[in-house]
């Protein structure tokens, strides 16, 4: 992927999360901490390519994220 | 990107050349087998490090006699002067122009290494470019005739939805994970709320309120007729020990008279067993007896068989001895032996006799033993509970007179103080029954607490555990979505750009364009009607694929410049001309460098930088 779309997706895919979360009824209780594990995991897992993240890093970087 | 130069060492079948190339149109023309798509295959190459024909080894680029080829490119990127190398042993070399003398920017083996270098200096991605920027000879062909799933994933991976659906499944997976977490937590509840329930405070208060109770009552009373009712206790216990005890003297002594009856008994067989003294030595000599006559019968028979077989047979001469027989003194011999024999089997008789008395008197010995052994253990029991008795008994008997001399047990007294004596047993063991079941109670409630307290925990890991699967669920919509907006962001453009060109091109009349998202290929409704792609003809198939092609490279990006290999082979005089101005139209905005053996599109293009090649070269 090229690199100025790969940042074009990070962004829209951003964008999409922010607007489901103010649209849908059920993510209201999700908050700025959730937002930012999701978005950190969508760019580590698009960066690093599936072979390399394990779904258990995911659950752990999305799992523990909100007690911080 | 402004291509300047390509530059040939040992590549194809160039030993060493160089050709310019220029803004606008460059027409690489010249018959077949004269290198025209070498020098196409040589740009692609060298931006890519791949042959533009897939599936074709790179080493196979280099001149046949040379070890190794390389194929490079000079151009223009932001008025920055570059030429770029690439070997067919992999080797790439960049270097840029400063103050009229090159410098290396990059020089290296590793491919990775060098398409991450190309692709963040230049934006040059190997799929990207074989879409968007070169045609090579027959690849509208084969991009038609691959399956709808097929073109789709080549689009796909244009514009990384492929990865985005490579992210979309390892959330799936993490939601798997997350959901078997959820399943373990809630079996964790169910048990610890089975176990948390049913609180034992109540209980606890109201069995703590009867204590309370029973202890006050139990204290009032409590005084020095305490101790005194301890002792009754006491004496209860002892005369019930002592009752038991000597009902299991009566049963030991149970066929004797008395004590004294059983020790004669005792006695008695003691000096039975001592008389028996050599029963053994006396039965093993018998048998020794025994087994002796019986071989001297048998020798006797023997010989009072052969002399009488000599007799019968009338025999002169002994076969023996060959004396001579003599009868009547064999015969007398015969009845001798004959007396003897039955002399020794008298005797054998008697000591069989013997033997059998012998044998019954063993029996009854060990039987006597064994009766001696069960009499000297009741023997020893009796004794030692005599003794155990004689304790009790005094014991008893100095409770007795403790009591006596206290002079509460008194006739007058002892109906009243009896009754309450045994109202305060009763009072104590009630207490202490309560106590017992009041620490059971309190022991369970610590228990409950405390999974009470792990219950907590595990409703917390619960609210976490559901928030992370919102959150894996959020996170999988939010990629569908972005899927969504990236594929109408690139393919509404491209829309447009395609009707642009059809329009340009003033191809198929009245036409709207879909580009449907499934096949992302156009489909076509012409004059109000359906038009399968499949069912246009070849010409308009090129025609259509290129104007696709150029509506994707305007919305996925081009460095520049297109290049296409002999666009007009199988084409019309009209369609060729139609070519040539799709050709100068495409100029207009980039540079184009097309191959041609073809004299009409020579004249066509007339006014383009010409690069004649030739058979010879």
């Amino acid at each position: 992927m090229d690199i100025s779309l790969e940042n074009e997706t990070r962004n829209i895919y951003k964008r999409e999360i922010e607007a489901l979360i103010q649209r849908d009824e059920k993510y209201k209780t999700l908050g700025p901490a959730e937002l930012d594990a999701i978005v950190r995991a969508f760019e580590f897992t698009l960066k690093n390519g599936r072979e390399k993240v394990r779904a258990q890093m995911l659950y752990d970087l999305i799992h523990e994220k909100k007690d911080s | 990107m402004l291509l300047e130069r390509i530059r040939l060492r040992s590549f194809g079948c160039f030993q060493e050349q160089d050709f310019d190339l220029h803004d606008g149109i460059n027409l690489i023309f010249g018959p077949n087998f004269s290198g025209k798509s070498t020098l196409v295959n040589a740009i692609f190459f060298t931006l890519t490090g791949k042959p533009i024909v897939p599936r074709v080894d790179a080493s196979a680029m280099k001149n046949p006699k040379a070890y190794s080829g390389t194929a490079g490119i000079q151009f223009i990127v932001n008025d920055e002067r570059y030429q770029l190398f690439r070997g067919t042993e992999k080797r790439t070399l960049l270097r840029y122009e400063k103050e009229d003398a090159w410098h290396v920017l990059f020089d290296d083996k590793r491919i990775r290494a060098t398409e991450s270098m190309l692709q963040e200096r230049f934006s040059i991605v190997h799929e990207q470019l074989a879409l968007t920027t070169f045609l090579r000879e027959g690849e509208i062909f084969e991009f038609l005739a691959r399956q709808s799933a097929t073109r789709r994933d080549i689009l796909h991976t244009l514009l990384g939805i492929d990865r985005l659906i490579e992210v979309r499944q390892r959330f799936i997976d993490t939601r798997r994970i997350a959901r078997r977490e959820q399943g373990r937590i809630r079996a964790h509840q169910n048990s610890l709320r089975y176990s948390a329930q049913n609180a034992s405070e109540t209980e606890i208060a109201r069995i703590e309120a009867k204590l309370k109770d029973l202890e006050t009552a139990y204290g009032a009373e409590t005084s020095d007729s305490a101790l005194v009712a301890e002792w009754v206790q006491h004496q209860n216990r002892l005369q019930k020990q002592l009752d038991t005890l000597t009902h299991q003297q009566n049963e030991t002594l149970s066929g004797f008279n008395d004590a004294a009856h059983l020790r004669q008994i005792i006695a008695t067989i003691e000096k039975a067993i001592q008389e028996s003294t050599g029963l053994e030595t006396k039965r093993e000599k018998l048998i020794q007896q025994i087994g002796r006559l019986e071989s001297e019968i048998e020798a006797l028979t023997t010989v009072c068989n052969t002399l009488r077989t000599l007799l019968e047979s009338g025999e002169q001469h002994c076969p023996t001895c060959h004396q001579e027989v003599e009868q009547e003194v064999i015969q007398r011999i015969v009845d001798e032996k004959g007396e003897e024999k039955s002399q020794r089997s008298t005797e054998l008789e008697t000591h069989k006799q013997s033997l059998e008395t012998e044998t019954k008197n063993l029996e009854s010995r060990r039987e006597l033993e064994q009766r001696l052994q069960a009499l000297q253990a009741r023997s020893t029991q009796y004794k030692q509970r005599a003794q155990d008795i004689d304790k009790i008994q005094t014991e008893l008997n100095a409770l007795s007179s403790r009591l006596r001399e206290t002079g509460t047990q008194q006739n007058a007294q002892s109906l009243s103080d009896t009754l309450t004596t045994v109202d305060k047993q009763q009072l104590k063991s009630q207490i202490d029954s309560e106590r017992k079941k009041l620490d059971k109670l309190k022991q369970e409630e610590a228990v409950r607490l405390d999974r009470l307290g792990a219950l907590q925990r595990a409703n917390l890991d619960a609210a976490k555990v559901e928030k992370t699967l919102l959150s894996l669920e959020l996170a999988c919509t939010g990629i569908d979505k972005t899927i969504e907006t990236l594929q109408q962001q690139i393919l509404k453009p491209a829309e447009d750009e395609l009707h642009h060109w059809i329009d340009k091109m003033q191809l198929f009349g009245e036409t709207r364009v879909d580009l449907q998202r499934e096949h992302l290929l156009p489909s076509l409704s012409i004059d109000g009607a359906d038009r399968s792609l499949m069912l246009l003809s070849g010409s308009e198939k090129m025609f259509l694929y290129l104007c696709f092609k150029v509506a994707l490279a305007r919305v996925l990006g081009n460095p520049g410049f297109f290049v296409l290999d002999d666009p007009t082979l199988h084409l019309d005089g009209e369609r060729k001309t139609l070519m040539v101005d799709f050709i100068r139209q495409l100029a207009e905005e980039h540079q184009v460098v097309v191959t041609s053996y073809d004299e009409d599109v020579r004249s066509g293009l007339e006014g383009a930088h010409l690069i004649e090649m030739s058979r010879e070269a």
